[in-house]
């Protein structure tokens, strides 16, 4: 065992779980004392457009309960009158340097909505900083995450960078009475993930507003939510130019102006109890979406109506762990309607006249899994995915099934050094027809991946820091590369190499963990 | 105790809270004229007659009279001393509404680009400063008379006549010409598309692609609020239908061209044979006279514009004003033409107050004074009016026939100034010897800004010169000599409201005795004055010829005496007088017991 190696921040994951002072806790080096599927995760990572390939950062392993740290004028007593609180700073990050040994650089190669990430290729950081209390029986905690987009700077050469507040909001647990939680602000707002696919199946939401949480005793928790999201285009906000009223310089008024409201509940239930060594969790989900009627303002000038839109999303995920083995596995299912198959803060229709959702439909079938055994690790994750778009037309790319499998075995070769294969397919079929092939749009990609690694924190399939070496082998069919522009290289190469050298890293997170 | 201290708190917000508008939130709309022939109407292009507010200096570029020069109704207000100076008693200022702000490197400045009839133009000011300019010159007797434009509106929309849905100006074909062949007999025919300002189809403006004709072409309105280039107002106004969508009139001697025609430049011609257009335009001119109180329109192209609209148009506007407490209202129109036939048509029973006298303008002004033609071309003129005007005041208009207030003047922003034509060192001369006719004859003199400081601009834009440069010198001689004759002209009722009699006019205008003479009595009562006028460049000239003086109306024995000169004459007893006067000199004669030194 050695020491938990960051300043001892970690807490737990689960923003609604009760902070709870707690004994001196010290991590195995190779999983951690408790393991974070035993808490319930969530939040984190960036946001989603409708089927957008994901580009969000991985799940953390083992987040711990630790003390909070006294603040400065902290007492001998015990009692709830204490106070107790500090400052904490936390992050995530993924940094990669890749070729394609061709003399260009590496990137991932994604066919579907989601897929397998060992070449993933994009930068994406994140700086957290909190403060948080504990009194009169109470804690709450104050939550900052920014969150950074690249390239980076020491990449490109340019002093600006794409920044984004991902959490900041504020949470008080055990309000009135234990187990009661209430958080309002903005923030990410999500369950168990596929790290794998950087892929949350069942929710994954970015709100502004606020929520609540309960939890029964060890056995059950309900969490509900509710805000508003307005990304900005013309599907939901348009300011237009007006004369001025007084003066000369045009003024502008929010001529469409219909956020989306979103509320979502989750019901998760431990059988076993939810801190059980071995156990397994229930989860039903749901979400509601409505839009307010609009209009909008055409380039032509002329005012277009849109109508109300409305959807929803139910969902279900059964899971089951081995604390001893640090094992699970996740079933997810989840079927969306209308509104609800897009995500909150992507836009449905950029063009066309088709201007409400009802049509649409998705339905996700998603497995994860981890086990870990002595010097081996692996980790699975696949999903099937169907998707038909708003539009009524029978035949189009909206119109798709896709899917993708991802194995992943590792072992390690000591405490600290290890190589990881990764092998995946991934596929997709639309109804269309491409004009220029003849055949039907859609293909399959075949990956294999070879990963040597460093992890000073010792073992573990989450454990992090993960310096790491990159080799991916990927192979595409003719209907995968005839996705790609004429002018992508992809549309005429089978073989594709991916060589990258890449750390991740999470630590005192209230999105990863430490 | 509790209570006071929140009465005195209510009391302080009050205070805080007073919008300072003082007694211009209200407008009350009254009769400030008894007898428009009294009046003296000065006329201001408000952008170039005084900068009163920087605020307002937007887009201001000094070094192009095409573009806004920053003239203000705050620079009016600042600059009532010297109108009431120079003798002025109605101002006509330029139009008030929001315009186009600028088309094609060109600025609305002028105001006859409206775009939306319900707001003011913000180079000029606010309502509030509006309203104050017009209740400091009724405070100082100063009437003011707005500038309307019911014919069009300014480039409001363009027509889409290769429906892409963008505005076009282009060239089309490539002038290919067959070998052999001559320029006019291209296999590839040039043509110019313009859609914002296509040439005028009896049918409307129609469209066509590369395949032939389209149908009619539709419209389609700009929206660029930068530069209030935006749909127009009242919403009338962005229904199609509005406008008569023919294009722009090549021929103005083609009757159904020069009124359904869009004006040359882009200006969008109103449908006003459309009822909804005939009663909302007359609704959004009368809600000026009523939010402002103004005292009568001055309205513009109105040949342009079908008769029945005036017969709609103008006793509607008497009847809502007087409603609101205003009788007087003063409506004339401006048709720029020679065709005295046609200008007098407009004062026809039923129609307008009175014209502008442009055949006055190009026939006396020009042909006599400037350019030294037969008076005798006045007296025809004189003759003409007696057919070509109305006789009988309008009902409910101002109480005198429009033959006898015809709006007279000497030179306007659409044409080059007087002093334009006349550069030579005897221009200014014959500026004040036309201006003396203009202040003496019958009818409402008019002043074109400028004139007083004898500028010189040619066509438009440089007809429309800023003022502020002259310093507004009230010292030099045009300036002195409007102020008086503007003061004779109040003195004496006789050259306000008396019948004008010519009495001398001549073929002559070489060097004989009565070369240039021209002379006319005005009588209204016992009020008398004879005015005797030499628009002859090169010497004196008199009242007479062969041996026969003028006869005139008075007794035998009347003694007169010349109020700009202070000499005296004396009717001779057979009713003759022979009364000399230098180059381009003017004498009002009025009888002696009368005379008064101004």
């Amino acid at each position: 065992m050695i020491a938990l190696g960051v300043a001892s921040t970690a807490r737990a994951q689960d923003e609604e779980e009760p902070l709870e002072p707690t004994p001196d806790v010290e991590v195995e080096a190779d999983g951690g004392a408790v393991p974070w599927y035993q808490r319930g995760r969530d939040d984190e990572a960036a946001p989603e457009a409708e089927a957008a390939p994901a580009t969000t950062p991985a799940p953390a392993p083992a987040p711990e309960p630790v003390p909070v740290p006294a603040s400065e004028d902290e007492d001998e007593d015990d009692d709830d009158d204490e106070h107790t609180g500090g400052f904490y700073f936390g992050s995530y990050g993924r940094i990669i340097a890749a070729s394609d040994l061709a003399g260009r650089t590496g990137r991932q190669n994604l066919i579907t909505a989601w897929g397998p990430r060992v070449d993933e290729a994009d930068t994406y950081a994140e700086i957290e900083l909190r403060r948080e209390d504990h009194f009169a029986g109470m804690d709450t905690t104050v939550v900052a995450t920014i969150g950074y987009f690249g390239p980076l700077f020491h990449y490109d050469g340019e002093l600006s960078e794409r920044i984004a507040f991902r959490n900041l909001y504020a949470r008080v647990g055990n309000l009135l009475t234990p187990g009661l939680n209430v958080w309002a602000g903005s923030r990410m707002w999500r369950g168990d993930d596929i790290y794998l696919f950087n892929f949350w199946p069942l929710d994954s939401l970015n709100m502004v507003g606020g929520g609540l949480s309960y939890d029964l005793e060890q056995i059950g928790q309900l969490r509900i939510a509710a805000g508003l999201a307005q990304p900005n285009d013309p599907f939901q906000r348009q300011e237009v130019l007006v004369p001025a009223r007084d003066g000369f310089s045009p003024e502008s008024v929010l001529f469409l102006d219909r956020p989306r409201a979103v509320a979502a509940a989750r019901l998760t239930w431990w059988p076993f109890g939810r801190r059980a060594r071995e156990g397994m969790k229930a989860i039903l989900y749901g979400e509601g979406h409505y839009l307010p009627s609009g209009t909008r303002r055409n380039p032509e000038g002329f005012d277009e109506a849109l109508p109300e839109d409305a959807g929803w999303v139910v969902g279900a995920q059964l899971g089951g762990y081995l604390a001893d083995q640090n094992a699970f596995a996740n079933l997810f299912v989840r079927y969306a309607r209308g509104l609800g198959v897009y995500d909150p803060l992507g836009v449905p229709f950029r063009t066309g006249s088709v201007i409400q959702t009802g049509r649409a439909e998705e339905l996700r079938i998603a497995l994860s899994a981890n086990w870990e055994e002595g010097i081996f690790g692996l980790q699975v994750g696949g999903y099937y995915r169907y998707f038909r778009d708003a539009d009524p037309n029978v035949y189009g790319r909206g119109t798709l099934t896709e899917g993708a499998l991802n194995v992943r075995p590792m072992i390690w070769l000591d405490r600290y050094v290890g190589i990881a294969a990764d092998l995946s397919y991934s596929g997709m079929a639309a109804a269309s027809i491409d004009e220029s092939t003849g055949n039907a749009v859609g293909g399959n990609l075949f990956k294999l991946g070879i990963v040597p690694f460093v992890t000073p924190f010792g073992r573990g399939t989450y454990t992090r820091p993960h310096l790491r070496l990159i080799y991916t082998l990927t192979v595409r069919d003719d209907g995968a590369r005839a996705l790609y522009p004429a002018l992508d290289p992809r549309s005429a190469n089978t073989v594709e190499h991916f060589f990258g050298i890449g750390v991740e890293w999470w630590f005192s997170s209230s999105s990863y963990g430490s | 105790m509790r209570e006071f201290t929140y009465l005195l708190l209510a009391l302080t917000l009050g205070a805080c809270a007073h919008d300072g508008l003082g007694d211009i939130r209200d407008v009350e709309v009254t009769t400030h004229v008894e007898d428009w022939r009294d009046q003296v109407v000065y006329q201001l292009v408000v952008d170039r007659f005084a900068n009163g507010d920087a605020r307002n200096d937007h887009r201001v570029d000094p070094t192009s009279l095409a573009r806004y020069q920053g003239g203000d109704w705050q620079g009016v207000i600042d600059r009532m001393d010297y109108l009431q100076e120079l003798g002025v008693t109605a101002l006509w200022i330029s139009p008030v509404v929001l315009n186009v702000d600028t088309d094609a490197g060109i600025d609305g400045y002028h105001g006859y680009w409206a775009v939306d009839f319900t707001r003011v133009n913000p180079h000029f000011g606010d309502l509030a400063t509006l309203r104050r300019m017009i209740a400091e010159a009724h405070d100082r007797g100063i009437l003011v008379i707005l500038d309307i434009v019911t014919n069009h509106l300014g480039q409001v929309f363009y027509y889409d006549v290769n429906h892409n849905g963008q505005p076009d100006d282009s060239i089309q074909g490539s002038g290919t010409v067959a070998p052999g062949g001559s320029p006019s007999q291209m296999t590839s025919p040039l043509a110019r598309i313009n859609e914002f300002d296509p040439d005028f189809d009896s049918r409307g403006v129609q469209s066509f692609t590369s395949l032939g004709a389209a149908g009619p072409a539709p419209i389609r309105f700009f929206d660029i609020p930068e530069i209030f280039r935006i749909p127009p107002q009242p919403p009338l106004f962005q229904d199609p239908s509005a406008y008569s969508r023919r294009g722009r009139t090549l021929n103005f001697d083609d009757p159904e061209q020069l009124l359904w025609g869009d004006f040359p430049g882009g200006l969008k011609d109103v449908n006003t044979a459309d009822e909804r257009v005939r009663e909302t335009m007359t609704q959004v001119y009368v809600d000026w006279v009523l939010t402002a109180d103004f005292d009568g329109f001055r309205i513009d192209t109105i040949k342009h514009v079908d008769n029945g609209f005036w017969e709609y148009f103008a006793p509607e506007v008497r009847r809502r004003v007087a409603d609101a407490g205003k009788t007087n209202f003063f409506m004339f129109g401006e048709a720029f033409d020679g065709r005295d036939d046609l200008i007098g048509s407009f004062t026809m029973p039923g129609r307008l107050d009175s014209v502008f006298y442009f055949s006055q303008k190009f026939r006396v002004f020009d042909d006599v004074f400037a350019n030294g033609g037969a008076t005798s071309g006045i007296q025809r003129l004189l003759d003409e009016r007696a057919v070509n005007y109305g006789h009988e005041p309008q009902p409910g208009g101002i109480g005198v026939a429009p033959d006898a207030a015809l709006v007279n003047f000497i030179d306007n922003h659409d044409v080059s100034r007087f002093l334009f034509n006349r550069g030579d060192e005897q221009g200014t001369a014959a500026l004040r010897a036309a201006l003396t006719y203009l202040m003496a004859e019958d009818g409402i003199p008019c002043i074109y800004y400028g004139t007083e400081q004898e500028y010189r601009g040619g066509n438009d834009p440089t007809n429309r010169e800023v003022l502020w440069t002259s310093g507004y010198d009230t010292t030099n001689a045009t300036f002195q000599h409007i102020a008086r004759l503007a003061r004779v002209r109040a003195h004496y009722r006789a050259l306000r409201r008396g019948n004008f009699t010519l009495t001398w006019t001549t073929d002559r205008t070489a060097d004989e005795e009565d070369a240039g003479i021209v002379a006319f009595e005005r009588r209204d009562g016992d009020a008398y004055a004879l005015v005797v006028i030499n628009s002859n460049r090169s010497h004196s000239s008199a009242t007479a010829f062969e041996g026969n003086a003028m006869t005139v109306a008075v007794a035998p024995g009347t003694a007169l005496r010349d109020v700009l000169s202070g000499d005296s004459f004396t009717v001779a007893g057979d009713g003759t007088i022979r009364v000399e006067a230098g180059p381009y000199v003017g004498r009002i004669l009025v009888p002696a017991g009368d005379y008064q030194d101004f």
